[in-house]
């Protein structure tokens, strides 16, 4: 870590505690009546007059949006229902869709009778009404019927609940991407390791992780597998969790009682706030994603990390592919430390590093957000 | 990749926020090797809408700009009478007055949904700047389907933002590039949570070097006193003459040399104490020149999407007192550590008592800012973000496949 990180992290802690102080004081001068009192009525006035009426959404509405922001955390309480939690807001955002399209459909009803009445009274007694009061209520209908066909397409309600629907049947889909074995996907772990597989173990791979990371909190280790790197943090007092696709894993790391959920990396790391992480960490996945799917990972990973956080990828030297491709079904592609350096630049990380231990056949890229 | 902005003026000589934000962002693009295209007005004035720049075609900064005559057909006293009715009587309006309120806003050009409906499909994407105005709430209906669509909403809450005539509007972009995180967490309050997007911010220029401070105080009048600095349009609804008001306040309780300067354009006068300095809008040189020589920023207003003048007074390496009422100001204060919060008059008592008495604090306080800025604001990064954030838009987009044009039952607009 920098001089200039240390100082900003100083920084941080000390400007709280300076907050704190000033509202203290600003606190004792009130209760001390040191300062006109009819000031802050007059302002608290003023600020109602602004935003008062900046017509918050009625509360039913605002519950029914809520769920939105909170996704389902990655923690082993949450990990078991996080499936269900994601397909109970999917559907309660349709079912929130529904009830907006009806009482559109309500409304325009309504705009219709009106007119149709306003017609007949009209046709009945022609003397009583007025060529603008017709046109008015046919108005009326005419922009009711604009407000459910403002989209192309079908209509913003209509194309709105289409999206929701089409993100409850994604929320309904497994969460595992593509093949699934039948056997005991760890079991391939153990057949890395026995074969000298990534040279050092994953053990000594890590603790090397560990030294990367340990300063930089919270962690979001993907592709966590058994909680290794997890453990060597929780022992040091390291906040981090995980997510691995594979279940039996996650199952493993939650029964050590580490912070593990089964999941989709790159649904997980969408789903923490910008700029919230210290550290996101992916050893032994870059091999087995997509192009388009690591190019995505990095990306988020430039947006979720803090100044100063790092993406740690490990992954296999393009070398030493063919024999991991020929052991591990899992693995897809090579992934050249070069161009993941380059891709790393483009999201607009800073500080690159490529690490090799020796007699190695990984390597460890360390970027700096 | 073609880009063309919407946005509803655009030029060197228009002083809005988000238009500022709209023309960095076009120019910069362009020299990144796009080829930018802007649809605009030929307004400079966001009350009258006035020409001012000639209808047609110019080339500015590499980028080509097709300015809009916009005829105002509306006269002031219907828009006052109708903002009353559909802002504040508290009625409900029907949807075909709110209509003539947005219309009667401004700026409306009858060439403006036509020149779209032809020509937005020959770009990759098509980006648009503020949600309040026409161009955005009739121009993003008509390109969108016809070419993938980014808003920069530059929202807040205020009264407009909660009308259900933006309820399609705030729905219909493939893609949102947020100001803040405040604005993203405001727009899904307001039901566009399905859209995705980018937090991008605004970037910003390390401050230039050799600003002239001792010409601006000699210029105003303010010899070598201690001032605090407010940027941007003096306006009630910026918190201006709230805080004129208890500076004066303060002014009483603290006696001494301490002087309030407003630098900006005055919707309202400012009012007359010995200690308040208004000098009207000036140079950007100038402006350098004033944050130079300030003791702090302060920033009253209650309503602001991102806060330019908050990042340039960090890029300076200047401390910022904000009001802490306005979440954004809040929050940008919290994350950088570069500025004190004040909601009422005591706390920016006892802000301006500490910053005035610990020289060593302001000076943490400012280069925690300028740390702060340097750190999400550069250029090359928001840049970066911004590519993707466009790539995203476009990926959407296709992904959505292409929809039928909205304008289909207009007839002699069919594709």
């Amino acid at each position: 870590m920098g001089d200039e990180d240390t100082a900003d992290q100083q920084w941080a802690s000390r400007y709280d505690a300076l907050v704190d102080e000033l509202r203290a004081e600003a606190r004792r001068r009130r209760e001390q009546g040191l300062v006109p009192a009819d000031f802050e009525e007059r302002l608290d006035a003023h600020a109602r007059s602004l935003a008062g009426a900046a017509a918050p959404l009625p509360e039913r509405v605002r519950q029914a949006l809520a769920p939105a922001a909170a996704r389902p955390a990655l923690t082993p309480a949450a990990s078991g229902g996080a499936r269900s939690a994601v397909q109970a807001w999917a559907a309660r955002a349709v079912g929130h869709s529904l009830r907006v399209l009806a009482s559109r459909i309500d409304t325009l009803a309504d705009a219709t009778t009106a007119a149709v009445l306003a017609v007949a009274e009209a046709v009945t007694h022609p003397a009583d009404h007025t060529h603008a009061d017709l046109v008015a209520s046919l108005d009326e209908v005419r922009d009711r019927l604009a407000g459910l066909d403002r989209l192309p397409a079908g209509g913003l309600a209509l194309a709105d609940l289409r999206r929701r629907v089409e993100a409850l049947e994604a929320a309904l889909r497994p969460v595992e991407r593509g093949w699934q074995p039948w056997y005991r996907t760890g079991g391939l772990d153990e057949l890395d390791d026995r074969a000298g597989g990534g040279g050092a173990g994953r053990a000594v791979r890590a603790a090397r992780l560990a030294e990367h990371v340990a300063a930089r909190q919270p962690v979001l280790d993907l592709g966590c597998g058994s909680g290794d790197l997890l453990a060597l943090l929780a022992e040091r007092g390291v906040a981090a969790r995980g997510v691995d696709t594979d279940a039996q894993a996650a199952g493993r790391a939650l029964a050590r009682g580490l912070a593990a959920a089964t999941g989709d990396a790159l649904e997980a790391l969408a789903a923490a706030d910008d700029r919230s992480l210290g550290a996101v960490v992916m050893a032994g996945v870059a091999e087995r994603l997509a192009p388009d799917q690591l190019a995505d990972v990095v990306a988020s990973a430039a947006d979720k990390l803090s100044a100063g956080g790092v993406l740690v990828v490990d992954s296999l030297e393009p070398d030493a592919f063919v024999a991991a491709l020929a052991r591990d079904p899992r693995v897809r592609r090579p992934v050249d430390p070069a161009y993941l350096e380059w891709l790393c630049r483009q999201a607009g990380f800073e500080g690159v590093s490529v690490e090799r231990g020796a007699g190695d056949d990984r390597y460890t890229l360390v970027a700096t957000a | 990749m073609r880009i063309l902005y919407v946005v509803q003026r655009y030029g060197a000589d228009v002083a809005g926020g988000a238009e500022q934000h709209c023309r960095q962002f076009a120019t910069r693009m362009a020299a990144r090797g796009h080829h930018v295209e802007v649809l605009t007005t030929c307004a400079v004035d966001a009350r009258t809408w006035e020409d001012r720049y000639p209808a047609g075609d110019e080339q500015l900064d590499g980028v080509t700009v097709h300015r809009l005559s916009t005829p105002r057909i509306v006269d002031e006293r219907l828009y006052d009478t109708l903002g009353w009715e559909v802002l504040w009587s508290g009625r409900r309006v029907p949807p075909a007055l709110v209509e003539v309120w947005l219309r009667a806003q401004g700026p409306v050009s009858t060439v403006l949904v036509p020149w779209l409906a032809d020509r937005s499909a020959g770009f990759d994407v098509a980006v648009f700047f503020t949600y309040l105005f026409w161009t955005t709430w009739a121009g993003l209906r008509t390109a969108g389907g016809r070419v993938p669509t980014v808003l920069h909403a530059t929202a807040h809450d205020e009264r407009p933002f909660w009308l259900p005539i933006y309820d399609t509007e705030l729905r219909s972009p493939d893609a949102y590039a947020w100001s803040t995180e405040e604005e993203r967490d405001l727009l899904r309050l307001r039901g566009a949570g399905a859209v995705p997007g980018s937090v991008i911010g605004v970037g910003m220029d390390p401050a230039p070097r050799g600003a002239d401070e001792h010409g601006f105080r000699a210029r105003h009048g303010l010899g070598d006193r201690p001032y605090l600095l407010v940027l941007g349009r003096v306006d009630p609804g910026k918190g201006s003459t709230d805080l004129a008001e208890w500076f004066a306040a303060y002014k009483r309780r603290r006696p001494g040399p301490l002087a309030l300067v407003f630098v900006g354009e005055r919707a309202v006068a400012v009012p007359a104490h010995p200690d308040v300095v208004a000098t009207g809008f000036v140079s950007d040189a100038e402006r350098t020149g004033a944050l130079r020589g300030a003791l702090a920023l302060v920033q009253p207003s209650w309503f602001e999407s991102f806060s330019m003048v908050l990042a340039e007074a960090w890029a300076a390496g200047k401390p910022a007192v904000v009001q802490a009422r306005n979440p954004v100001l809040a929050a940008q204060a919290r994350r950088s550590g570069g500025a004190l919060p004040f909601e009422g008059y005591v706390d920016l008592e006892v802000a301006l008592d500490a910053l005035r008495s610990d020289p060593e604090l302001a000076a943490r306080l400012g280069q925690a800012g300028r740390r702060y800025v340097e750190h999400h604001y550069n250029w090359e990064r928001v840049l970066a973000r911004y590519e993707r954030l466009l790539t995203l838009a476009r990926r959407r987009f296709a992904a959505r496949g292409r929809r039928r044009p909205p304008g289909h039952l207009i007839r002699g607009s069919a594709a």
